[in-house]
């Protein structure tokens, strides 16, 4: 259980909702063959697997950073025998990385340094006064002479961590070939070795070195955390690789929730507009032809703006500024959602159209099958492929647009770690001298690892799902 | 003797997928000489097409030429690089495709296409290449090549652009034209017209073709020598004369016994299918007839920002037929004559712009839609295309059974599945078919199942749309044959849409021929295909091929 009193933001609730509705869609994909085969052959390409392997870590994270709480406060109030719980909300994910979150230094300071990265003035045992770095409250403290033992500290890290991989690796294949050596009643051995001789139907071998791969960084990366700031702390002293894993959530939260919010738009209003044709065909494209003319970084910029004034106006509304900084973000995956759902519902319209003239249609016509069964029943299985694939597409394309945003302002609340407003703020360390480049990086490292894998992702769902392309 | 033109020996192609090796053609040998037409006859799947391509070495990227060899005027084409390849190409050798509709580019002028041809092989000048394929255009019988050389392709009919096709494969004199079904995508007078085409050119040119077809009729009208392809294999070669009229191979038999023909009328095609002759006929005691009154549809032309309504398409144009209970109505027509659109209107698909169609004292338009309900249990439709005509996201039990639900035929659940097992049965499928999606079937087993569907209701009068012509011959006589056993059983009316005049002659009793939106001549099938009295009806019967099947000794 949690270790504190649990919080439900509206993110949350709708993320782990969402996170249901796809677990649900593929329990019942497994149970008809038509929906499992082109499945199947996402799992069976590399690349399939491979993203998909990394994009598990990235959704794993995100879901961590998802169940909120209050935490039990140390020190409570002396004369009070129940327990008392923090003002302030946490995740698991921070529980997880407490170490991370706590350890602030002063200001900046780069990646493995021992040292901040702005000169002060010390005085010494007797008296003196020098400028010098000073040395780091947290990272690389345990070392004596940082100079000369630091190289030697890191890989030494490095090492316990590859080897802390390789057993966790070797636990897990074990385990994995145990697994299926009991569903395909082969010999331990024999399953043990489809793992890596790259001839099985699922690339096992793949499977098996990508996990190797993420494990080892994984693990190493741990290791250092555990003694270093391994991308350096930010203008307050924050460590930069905790506010970049932090941003994880506010990404696939931004990328995930918006679609969520907008496919029901578009799959009512597309397949009404191509279905009953006629004046609700009229209505719902002046609608989107409307909507698509008027710039959406505007109707976001006046949207985000109208809730500023608002949620200044009812600060009492809000209990933390956490929850407030969630309604934001829920707002802008709604604003996001309404000016792009118009291309899905484009797309829905014109499939609506050809379908609603294919023979199994007319069929259910000439049966007297009523105009909502055949919407549920012919209509939306067979366009269900197209909302998929925009699903996934739009998924990396989203994670962006909350960068941009966030860059000029507009995006998330400026409290909540996201990788736009760690952009944002490097803007003015890179015009510093010396130049600060770690947030950047780290928030660019991030970013683009995630849309990159989202992105080939897609092109391998695209090529399963879609009927145009010929198998 | 004329000298051998295209000598190819012991060919196999195979089609190579991540799970398994298909091969399309295996082993095969023939020679085609100077001038000579050699058919390559064969059902879908037989491997034709894969031959053509593997002469031309334009096949599709799975598939790969594994053994054998091909030699046009000596040359080993297998050896070649394809530079030289290339050349040979065009010049050597040209190929015409089945769909005139895609073979064209249809953002260059048809000009353009023709002298881009002749500027690559002959390095002629633009000038001299625009004069070469004006004669060109005027060789192929284009009225007026100066005006449709300025033209784009979706300017021109069918016809007209298969005509355009094979001005740019004659472009460059080659001494073979492989031509893969020219003319299956036409219809049957404009096909009569290509035919001919061909036939004068090939003199004038002096080329041999390899003429690719599954139409037995239109090779017994150009063929000099016939080959029988079926799984990959040529099963017989011989000449025209002695191929129609003592063949060798039992495969060619069944070719010809598949065909339909006035001959056959009242007998099945296919002995084994419902035994030898049908069952007793039940008595047809409801004399309720489907009447047609001056149906008409137009389609409003719409334009400008309001939608006005300028004009519109006539599609359909008065037409006035019956359909008697127990009997068969052929409809009959071209392309856009508006057979399709009279099926679908009768049903309500299409709403009627004129006219009444009643049925059992109701007028099929005016009821509502309770009333309607009713009606469409009486009223069925099977399509033209068995692909697209079922849910592929619905098992083939939950097709069949969808009728039944809608009307509440039969409400409770049991009975329901028993009576989709039970209609498979009818249309000879197995039972454990209820459990599978429609793509796991073939085309005429997914027919069957269509046709199983609009059973399930019990209707009085089926339209069936084409339902024959994208399957083979032999499918289709299966599904002929069917069609005629449930009408002797149930006594269902059918009303069969059409372009295939021996399917009419086999299976319909009576016959209504439509031209541009009306009916021309309707009547007995003996008496207007016997004696046409209307100037298009003629035009059409004189333009189908002739084929009088060999009968076999017994």
């Amino acid at each position: 259980m949690l270790p504190g009193k649990p919080v439900f933001l509206l993110t949350d609730i709708l993320i782990f909702v969402l996170v249901l509705g796809i677990v649900s869609f593929f329990a019942y994909a497994m149970r008809k063959p038509h929906l499992r085969q082109p499945w199947g052959q996402v799992v069976r390409s590399r690349a399939g697997v491979i993203s998909m392997i990394v994009l598990a870590v990235y959704v794993a994270i995100a879901l961590l950073d998802s169940l909120h709480f209050h935490p039990v406060l140390e020190n409570p109030a002396a004369d009070s025998t129940e327990v008392q719980y923090s003002g302030e909300v946490i995740s698991v994910f921070d529980q997880l990385v407490s170490g991370l979150r706590a350890s602030t230094e002063k200001t900046y300071s780069a990646p493995f340094s021992a040292h901040l990265y702005a000169k002060e003035t010390v005085q010494q045992a007797d008296g003196t006064r020098v400028r010098v770095y000073p040395r780091l409250a947290w990272g690389a403290a345990h070392l004596e002479e940082p100079h000369t033992q630091k190289t030697a500290d890191i890989l030494g890290l490095a090492l316990t961590g590859a080897l802390k991989a390789i057993l966790v690796w070797a636990v897990l294949l074990v385990l994995w070939a145990l697994y299926l050596s009991a569903r395909t009643a082969r010999a331990f051995p024999v399953a043990f070795r489809t793992l890596f001789d790259g001839h099985s139907e699922v690339p096992w071998r793949t499977v098996s070195m990508t996990l190797g791969v993420v494990l080892l960084v994984l693990m190493v990366g741990a290791e250092w955390a555990s003694k270093y700031h391994v991308l350096g702390t930010d203008k307050v002293g924050e460590d930069v690789l905790y506010q970049a894993l932090k941003s994880i959530r506010t990404g696939v939260v931004i990328g995930t929730l918006t679609t969520l919010l907008m496919v029901p738009f578009a799959i009512v209003l597309g397949i009404m507009a191509g279905f009953f044709r006629g004046w609700i065909d009229d209505v719902i494209q002046y609608l989107y032809t409307t909507l698509n003319s008027v710039p959406g970084v505007l109707l976001i910029a006046a949207a985000v703006l109208m809730l500023n004034v608002y949620m200044s106006k009812h600060a009492e509304a809000f209990a933390s500024l956490t929850q407030r900084a969630d309604m934001r973000l829920l707002f802008l995956c709604l604003i996001l959602g309404l000016t792009s759902w118009t291309g899905l519902c484009r797309l829905l319209r014109a499939e609506t159209l050809k379908l609603r003239a294919v023979d199994f249609v007319q069929a259910a016509t000439a049966f007297g099958v009523g105009p909502m069964q055949t919407i549920f029943r012919h209509i939306l299985p067979n366009v269900m492929h197209i909302v998929l694939i925009t699903l996934v597409l739009d998924f990396s394309g989203l994670v962006l647009a909350e960068a941009v945003l966030s860059y000029i302002n507009i995006g998330v609340d400026p409290t909540m770690n996201s990788w736009g407003n760690m952009i944002n703020s490097a803007r003015l360390e890179m015009a510093r001298e010396p130049i600060v480049w770690w947030s950047l990086a780290a928030s660019l490292f991030f970013m683009f690892t995630l849309v990159l894998f989202a992105n080939l992702f897609a092109d391998v769902v695209r090529d399963a799902l879609d009927p145009r392309v010929s198998r | 003797m004329a000298r051998t033109l295209l000598q190819v020996r012991q060919l196999t192609t195979e089609f190579r997928t991540s799970r398994r090796t298909l091969t399309a053609v295996n082993g095969i040998s023939f020679e085609i000489r100077e001038g000579q037409t050699f058919a390559l006859v064969g059902e879908s799947g037989s491997g034709k097409s894969v031959t053509a391509l593997s002469v031309i070495r334009l096949l599709p990227e799975a598939a790969r030429l594994v053994s054998g060899s091909i030699h046009f005027e000596g040359r080993d084409l297998l050896a070649l690089p394809e530079r030289e390849m290339r050349d040979i190409r065009g010049s050597g050798i040209s190929m015409i495709f089945q769909e005139p509709m895609t073979s064209l580019n249809p953002v260059v002028k048809v000009g353009r296409q023709i002298t881009e041809v002749l500027m690559r092989h002959q390095s002629m000048s633009a000038k001299q290449a625009r004069e070469r394929a004006l004669d060109l255009l005027d060789a192929v019988r284009i009225p007026q090549p100066s005006y449709t050389i300025d033209t784009y392709a979706h300017e021109l009919s069918g016809g007209m652009k298969q005509r355009v096709m094979i001005a740019i494969a004659l472009a460059c004199k080659p001494r073979l034209l492989i031509a893969d079904e020219p003319t299956t995508a036409l219809d049957v007078t404009i096909q009569a017209q290509v035919l001919d085409l061909i036939n004068d050119l090939q003199e004038q040119f002096g080329m041999a073709i390899l003429f690719i077809t599954h139409d037995l009729a239109v090779v017994k009208q150009v063929a000099d020598h016939v080959a029988v392809m079926k799984e990959g294999v040529i099963v017989e070669q011989s000449s025209n004369e002695v191929f129609f009229s003592a063949p060798q191979h039992d495969y060619s038999w069944d070719l010809f016994a598949a065909l339909p023909a006035m001959e056959k009328r009242g007998k099945p095609l296919l002995e084994r299918n419902h035994g030898s002759h049908w069952p007793t006929a039940a008595n047809t005691t409801q004399d309720d007839t489907l009447q047609v009154r001056d149906l008409a549809v137009y389609f409003p032309i719409r334009k400008g920002l309001f939608k006005r309504t300028v004009g519109h398409v006539k599609a359909v144009d008065g037409v006035s037929l019956e359909i008697p209970p127990g009997k068969t109505v052929a409809l009959v027509g071209e392309s856009g004559s508006g057979k399709t659109t009279v099926g679908k209107s009768i049903l309500r698909l299409i709403q009627p712009t004129l006219g009444e169609v009643t049925y059992q004292g109701m007028r099929l338009h005016e009821i509502d839609r309770s009333q309607l309900l009713e009606q469409r249990a009486n009223l069925q439709i099977v399509f033209q295309d068995p692909y697209s005509s079922m849910n592929p996201r619905m098992l083939v039990g939950q097709i069949i059974e969808e009728g039944i639900k809608a009307l509440n035929v039969i409400v409770d659940a049991e009975a329901r599945r028993l009576r989709v097992l039970e209609l498979l049965k009818q249309v000879g499928l197995d039972k454990d078919a209820h459990l599978r999606y429609p793509h796991e079937f073939s085309g005429g087993q997914r027919q069957r199942i269509c046709i199983a569907r609009a059973l399930a209701v019990n209707p009085k009068i089926i339209i069936c749309d084409e339902p024959t012509s994208a399957l083979d011959v032999s499918v289709q006589a299966q599904i002929l044959d069917l069609l005629n056993h449930l009408q002797a059983r149930y006594g269902i009316s059918y009303l069969f849409i059409t372009h295939n005049m021996s399917v009419v002659a086999y299976f319909a009793d009576r016959v209504a021929v439509m031209y541009q939106g009306r009916i021309v001549e309707q009547g007995e099938v003996e008496q207007v295909l016997g004696n046409p009295q209307h100037e298009y009806t003629k035009r059409l019967l004189s333009a189908v091929p002739r084929l009088v099947p060999p009968v076999r000794a017994a």
